[in-house]
């Protein structure tokens, strides 16, 4: 998650970034920073990626509309928190199940408008999601594969009734973010539609707009009364991450989301007094192993290589610290409330290859004179690691676990990928590991489910949607199904259990580090942000809870 | 008139195969757009978002290959490039729209004052063949051609831009304004531009001054110099009038079609600076793997140096009378 920023500007303006952080790092402490004084009036300049130059779309459908329209504009009726695992209701004020966990009913807040002055309703919830089924390339949820019908008997009560028990899809359904009814009804298209005078329930709307910078302004119906404390939001274009970077540590920035190597040295020492970063842990990144490949297809394999890989060593050469290794358990320390201290101790988490070696050679591998070590069938064991070639930080990552390998005997090679390339393979099953992004959501849950579910992969040659190693058990399907059918906490809690001890067990793919939410922010325009000591939300300008750290912070 | 013919056919082929390659070139690639796009969110992105954007592309359709072509083919004939990917919804001309000016203006105008800056002091060092002048300028320029451009342009950023704050580090204007017709949007404009340009020039003009000394040297040492010299005309008379139209002939060339480059912008410049051209556009468009505005800047970029090439091709023929009419001799 959150490697937006990172992962471009990382091909063939590695040279340049390399080039002007050394340069940067030179010289050290004692730049001059931005005046403090106009600071009321500042709006908050916020960088999320670097992008040449913008193209206006605030098409709240769209996974390219422009940052801040998500979260800053159009506000979701639920936010979910991916660190802490929380949520809290946002347009809503509570809601319940029924009819067997297959009717969900929410209550719409009262009191809410939309920023052209019409009342937020039911109604408006209704048609959005009307819309979506009438287009499905809006339906980026893809709610309408699990949702039978939605209605409004009432403008404060929306009623969702689905093709059957599914407690999951409330996080699906709540995370959509509404559109006016009386705007969106007369737009022609609304796929292609970039939605140039955005109308939105969020606390800013759009002010103006050019190619090279963005201004939102306050938005003055906002239904939370003397909120925000901020003037206004500016997201200027930046060609790179090294541009972003100079930019930063020039205090020209109040809030960015970059991976930068040694940040410590390039942001927070060229005003230590201000500077600061929160790089909070997510979802793991994972070594998926292609579990419908021999030997891949044995469990104890893959408990092997997870004892092979020395989890300290990648996190620091290849990510610098910044992403932590993480427990093979896979369930970040943020959603701790969720661990079962029984599987996360079992799990094959600490660097030991004599283990590693042992379970290989209890299930029939064996070395042979040159050190290589043979697989059961008598063949030597070799693998190749498909990873993406621009993602610096990512092939340092299989290095590393590549050379631990190699070390047992194992014959690892790397390959490097263009992302679409990469992807497809994942997608078709044509690998045998391969370094990647897990599928997560705002609990464990989803992590399981997206990794362990027979039905979210395909055989091998067809496209799996999540469950890239192919991992199929009959037990995880029920835990699953029975997971998701139940709203009593206490068995949810008894079946999450037994998904961590059968993921412990058997190992469907390897998390490696933590994947961090890139936060970097300076507290000399703007107190309140986000901190490891006050997580009111999570870090970094990426997703719509962003809006809580916009509504937090106040002008000094 | 039979020289432009053969050449005028053989940039319409050259034309017409360029669009073939750009068109199925991107196609040879393994994976679609939609996944490219799922690339940029870095897995944020609901893994069920995947379908609706291959339905937002329309990938969910399978269109023959043919068909695919001659669409292509027929939309570029109405001059619409498609729809960008990356920039989805927003169209790739419309894109390209917005960068070329930014880059004409820029790389433009930087050429064109380090090719006068060049031809000038290229034939003031060939005039001055030997002297301190030349001795000085030609070891200069070497030394400035010769020199990494994305080393000078990092070390102008960070010593002018960034440590002196002499001029403005990244972009075409300073964010807080909206372009308009204002004087103080224009000297904003200019302050941006400066430094970038002052980069181009600096590692550019020594190429056009050591071509165009080089040259004249050759062309000072021809039997119809030393007649004129005999006949007493004056060495600047000669210089203008007759060694200088010839030895600026080559230059010409180069210079027509560092014009169809221009275009393309320079890239480095582009990225260092965070400048809004093209080659920043480009850049931008291969690190996100959108096909579309790829082979529409692509397209650009090969018509505009073709173009520039047959300038140049008619220019010469309209200098140099001998390859004009050098075929029917």
């Amino acid at each position: 998650m959150k490697q937006i920023v990172r992962k471009r500007g990382k091909g063939m303006n590695s040279v340049i970034a390399a080039a002007a952080s050394v340069t940067i790092a030179l010289t050290g402490v004692g730049m001059a920073s931005a005046p403090a004084s106009a600071a009321t009036t500042k709006p908050v300049t916020i960088v999320v990626y670097p992008q040449g130059s913008w193209a206006e779309n605030y098409n709240p459908f769209s996974p390219n509309a422009l940052p801040g329209t998500a979260g800053a504009m159009y506000e979701p009726l639920v936010q979910f928190f991916m660190v802490s695992g929380k949520y809290q209701d946002w347009l809503i004020n509570g809601f319940h199940w029924s009819n067997g966990n297959k009717t969900l009913t929410l209550n719409v807040r009262k009191g809410i408008e939309w920023s052209n002055g019409t009342a937020f309703s039911a109604n408006d919830v209704v048609f959005t999601f009307d819309l979506m089924k009438k287009y499905p390339a809006l339906d980026g949820n893809g709610v309408w594969q699990f949702l039978s019908s939605v209605s409004a008997p009432n403008p404060s009560t929306v009623v969702f009734t689905l093709k059957q028990p599914d407690i999951a899809a409330f996080y699906y359904l709540t995370s959509v973010l509404p559109v006016p009814q009386s705007v969106w009804s007369k737009i022609k298209n609304p796929v292609t539609y970039n939605n140039p005078s955005p109308v939105a329930t969020g606390p800013f709307m759009l002010q103006r707009f050019s190619s090279q910078d963005y201004l939102l302004a306050k938005n003055p119906h906002y239904w939370q009364k003397g909120r925000p404390y901020v003037s206004g939001l500016s997201f200027p274009a930046y060609t790179s991450n090294s541009s972003v970077e100079l930019a930063l540590s020039r205090g020209q920035v109040d809030w960015g989301s970059l991976f930068a190597p040694d940040i410590q040295k390039t942001y927070v020492a060229t005003n230590p007094a201000h500077h600061n970063y929160w790089f909070a842990q997510g979802a793991p990144v994972m070594l998926f192993t292609n579990d419908a490949k021999y030997p891949f297809n044995m469990p104890q394999v893959r408990i092997a290589l997870s004892y092979a890989i020395n989890r300290s060593a990648v996190s620091q050469s290849g990510e610098y610290g910044y992403e932590q290794p993480a427990s093979a358990l896979g369930i970040p320390p943020g959603q701790k409330s969720y661990i079962n201290a029984q599987a996360q101790s079992q799990a094959p988490t600490q660097y030991n290859p004599k283990k590693a070696l042992a379970i290989l050679k209890s299930v029939g591998f064996k070395k042979n004179a040159q050190g290589q070590l043979l697989m059961p069938n008598g063949k030597p064991f070799s693998m190749q690691m498909l990873v993406v070639a621009p993602y610096s930080d990512w092939v340092q990552d299989v290095t590393v676990m590549a050379g631990d390998l190699q070390n047992i005997g194992i014959n690892a090679q790397v390959k490097q990928l263009q992302y679409a390339a990469y992807y497809s393979d994942l997608q078709h099953g044509t690998f045998d590991t391969a370094i990647g992004w897990s599928f997560s959501g705002p609990n464990p849950y989803y992590f399981f489910n997206y990794a362990m579910n027979s039905a979210m992969t395909a055989p091998v040659g067809s496209v799996a949607s999540t469950n890239f190693q192919r991992y199929k058990s009959k037990l995880a399907d029920q835990y699953l199904k029975e997971y998701n059918s139940t709203s009593n906490p206490q068995v949810q809690a008894g079946l999450m259990n037994k998904l961590e001890q059968l993921w412990v067990k058997t190992m469907p793919s390897i998390p490696v580090v933590w994947g961090a939410f890139w936060n970097e922010y300076s507290t000399q325009n703007f107190t309140g942000w986000p901190t490891p000591q006050n997580p009111y939300t999570d870090p970094g300008p990426n997703d719509t809870a962003l809006e809580l750290t916009l509504l937090n912070i106040r002008p000094n | 008139m039979r020289y432009l013919m053969r050449r005028i056919i053989f940039y319409v082929v050259a034309f017409v195969a360029t669009i073939t390659i750009n068109f199925f070139l991107p196609r040879a690639m393994p994976g679609n757009p939609a996944e490219a796009l799922m690339s940029k969110f870095g897995g944020r992105l609901n893994p069920l978002a995947l379908k609706s954007i291959e339905i937002a592309f329309g990938l969910h359709e399978h269109e023959p290959i043919w068909n695919q072509y001659l669409q292509y083919l027929g939309q570029l004939l109405h001059g619409n490039l498609g729809t960008s990917l990356a920039y989805y919804p927003a169209s790739v001309s419309g894109l390209i729209g917005t960068a070329l000016p930014w880059t004409l203006f820029l790389v433009g105008l930087s050429t064109i004052i380090s090719f006068v800056i060049g031809i000038i002091i290229g034939s003031i060092s060939a005039w001055r063949f030997g002297g301190a002048f030349d001795t000085f300028m030609s070891t200069f320029f070497t030394f400035t051609y010769a020199f990494p451009y994305f080393w000078i342009a990092l070390a102008c950023l960070y010593l002018i831009g960034y440590l002196w704050g002499v001029f403005p580090i990244s972009g075409a204007y300073s964010m807080d304004l909206v372009p308009t017709l204002s004087g103080s949007f224009v000297f904003n404009v200019i302050r941006h531009a400066i430094l970038p340009s002052l980069t181009i020039i600096f590692t550019s003009v020594g190429y056009w001054a050591v071509n165009m000394r080089n040259t004249t040297i050759t062309t000072l040492a021809e039997d119809y110099v030393t007649m004129a010299e005999a006949k007493g005309i004056t060495l600047r008379r000669i210089l203008l009038r007759y060694a200088g139209r010839n030895a600026i002939l080559p230059n010409i060339t180069g210079f027509a079609m560092s014009m169809g480059f221009i275009v393309g912008g320079a890239i480095l410049t582009e990225i260092v600076f965070s400048y809004p051209g093209l080659g920043n556009l480009l850049f931008q468009a291969v690190q996100q793997e959108d096909y579309p505005l790829i082979q529409g800047i692509l397209m650009i970029i090969s018509f505009s140096v073709l173009a520039a090439n047959f300038v140049a091709d008619v220019t010469y023929s309209l200098l140099d009378p001998r390859v004009r009419v050098g075929g029917n001799q």
